[in-house]
């Protein structure tokens, strides 16, 4: 506890201020994190379709040939 | 060339005119609409008080209903273009696309300051009663409704023939417009609070105001003449 | 495509590592700037300490904020020298070696108060070195959503839709890590979460026009017609987005502006590489959506083969 008047003033900015610091870099984070995952997620089974997809037309054009 | 895409012009732009003189649609509607705008105000500042000045946001109060009538007008004057199925066939003729612009750009110009030099007198009438103010600076007011309507109708019917042919029509042009705008609106407020003012300040607020709008019709005019080709044709 | 995933993860890797530096740095290299300072009247601890202060007084009643402080007062050809109990626009009283000396206003000619200054510390100035990088982007990316919608106007090319349409979607991104550490910061500094202020107010229009953008494509069913309107948005919203940024200064601003070499080595180090590692990581956000976008293109095309 800081009980010199003038530390206290010198601090208080210290005090209110760390949760805005903390929340502005968790939701910069969170943000790129989370949209970043989401656009690998749907890459990798974008990537999986493609990779069925193309076989089933690779035996097609196999049967066909 | 020209004379003949000047032909174009009238011919279109009579088209307009006289079937707005016709039905009256157009007028009546924007009309009855800044009308109940005005009954939404009284709404809103009634419990203003007593010590309120009304002349402090009368400027944004005209800018506000000016803007929400013009909405409407612009809507439904290139819905009926479409509806109709006018702008196919004016697409199928040989007119200039910038003929089709100018000339829709100038008729949705003319209905919008018919209705706000109708607007201005009954918020007047309404609102600024028993007021003190400087005439000669309150009739510079007129030189900002040409610009900003300029501005509106401009780049307004370059949005409105986007929206018409999206699902959400009024919304879709309310999501364009208003921050497309946002410079020209923060203009005209500023110039015409500033003529309601008075005084030198206001004077010189006044032009720096008026500069803005200008500036931004010239500028956004000439993207919306150059864009509109591409917007009409697509 | 192979290839925009590996420079997405190459650009990722190089984002990555430059942002947590560029964190560390924020952090645990560059200093705490002083926001503003704290007088008071004894020299209580060395934390912050800026040095002594020592100010000129023409008046009495300017007094009235330094109850305790070590003061000098001149009055009627005399000086009295002492620590302050009280002033107001009428008197000043001093306890002096000899005891309390009260002098009137009338009489009061100069005065001088000293003391020790104290910076305090302003954390919320840690949230600039990544919400300026990331501002910055969302400028540029804008830009580039442009240049390719103008580039799709002359060419009618799809690919320069896709690539607008991503370049947007960057943009929303950022603009909306931009909105958001925006508040957190406005609400550090300046105690409000929002203020009508010209820095903001344009981002907050800048923000509407590209949710607008996603509006339009979304209201749009033609194919063709989509991707035209959208151009034409993009290029309108960019020509609108500087002008909005400087008609705004008609209100007046406190936005803070860096000066011109006014940041110490550690946190213009720390800042310049957060920049770049931030341009590093929308890169690779862009590469991401473009390499899907392709993906989507290619399964399309193979479904409509397998159907026929």
């Amino acid at each position: 506890m800081v009980t010199d008047p003038t530390l206290k003033e010198v601090y208080s900015l210290v005090l209110t201020q760390w949760p805005l610091v903390a929340g502005a870099y968790a939701l910069l984070w969170t943000g790129l994190v989370v949209y970043v995952g989401f656009a690998l997620k749907r890459l990798n089974g974008l990537g999986k379709q493609v990779e069925v997809l193309e076989a089933a037309l690779a035996r097609r054009s196999g049967d066909a040939g | 060339m020209a004379s003949s895409s000047m032909r174009q012009f009238r011919a279109m732009l009579r088209k307009d005119i006289v079937m707005e003189l016709r039905t009256k649609e157009m007028l009546m509607s924007m009309g009855l609409y800044s009308l109940l705008t005005m009954v939404v105000y009284f709404v809103a500042l009634s419990q203003a008080g007593a010590g309120f000045d009304p002349r402090d946001i009368a400027a944004g109060l005209l800018w506000l209903a000016f803007i929400f009538t013009s909405m409407l007008g612009l809507n439904r004057s290139l819905v009926h273009e479409k509806d109709q199925g006018c702008l196919e066939a004016l697409l199928l003729s040989p007119v200039d696309r910038p003929v089709i612009f100018f000339a829709k750009a100038i008729g949705n110009l003319i209905f919008l300051l018919v209705v706000e030099a109708l607007t201005i007198p009954v918020f007047a009438f309404l609102f600024l009663q028993g007021q003190s103010v400087d005439v000669s600076t309150v009739a510079l007011i007129p030189l900002v409704l040409v610009a900003g309507s300029v501005g509106i109708a401009g780049v307004g019917t370059l949005l409105a023939t986007m929206s018409v042919n999206t699902t959400g029509k009024d919304f879709v042009l309310a999501m364009l417009f208003i921050p497309l705008m946002y410079p020209l609106l923060l203009g005209a407020v500023t110039a015409t609070a500033a003529a309601i003012i008075g005084g030198p300040e206001g004077m010189s607020l006044f032009w720096t105001g008026m500069a803005w709008v200008v500036g931004y019709d010239v500028i956004m005019l000439l993207a919306s003449y150059g864009l509109y080709e591409f917007i009409v044709g697509a | 495509m192979k290839s925009h995933t590996t420079r997405a993860f190459i650009a990722l890797a190089i984002g990555g590592v430059l942002t947590l530096a560029a964190f560390l740095g924020a952090f645990f290299w560059a200093g705490v700037p002083d926001f503003g300072f704290v007088r008071t009247a004894e020299r209580t601890d060395s934390v912050r300490y800026q040095g002594p202060f020592d100010q000129e007084i023409d008046e009495a009643r300017y007094l009235a904020n330094f109850a305790g402080y070590d003061v000098e007062v001149v009055a009627g050809g005399e000086t009295v020298r002492g620590d302050l109990v009280e002033a107001d626009e009428t008197h000043v009283t001093i306890e002096t070696a000899d005891g309390e000396v009260t002098v009137s206003a009338a009489e009061f000619e100069t005065g001088r108060v000293r003391g020790s200054s104290y910076g305090r510390p302003d954390w919320g100035q840690k949230i600039f070195y990544f919400h300026v990088p990331v501002a910055e982007i969302s400028f540029i990316v804008f830009g580039f959503a442009a240049f390719y919608s103008i580039r799709f106007i002359m060419t009618r090319r799809r690919e320069y839709d896709i690539k607008a349409r991503v370049s947007m979607e960057v943009t929303l991104m950022f603009v909306t890590l931009t909105m958001a550490t925006g508040i957190l910061w406005t609400k550090a500094a300046w105690g409000v979460w929002w203020d009508w202020e010209p820095r903001l107010t344009t981002y907050f229009i800048m923000t509407l026009l590209v949710v607008a953008y996603f509006v339009l494509r979304n209201s749009v069913e033609d194919e063709e017609r989509r991707a035209m309107y959208a151009a034409v948005f993009s290029i309108l919203g960019f020509i609108d987005a500087p002008i909005s940024f400087f008609i705004t200064r008609l209100i007046p601003s406190n936005h803070p502006v860096i000066e011109r070499g006014g940041l110490e080595p550690p946190m213009l180090v720390s800042f310049i590489v957060a920049q770049i590692g931030m341009i590093a990581l929308g890169y690779a956000i862009y590469q991401l959506r473009m390499g899907e976008m392709l993906l989507q293109d290619r399964i399309e095309s193979a479904k409509t083969q397998l159907e026929r």
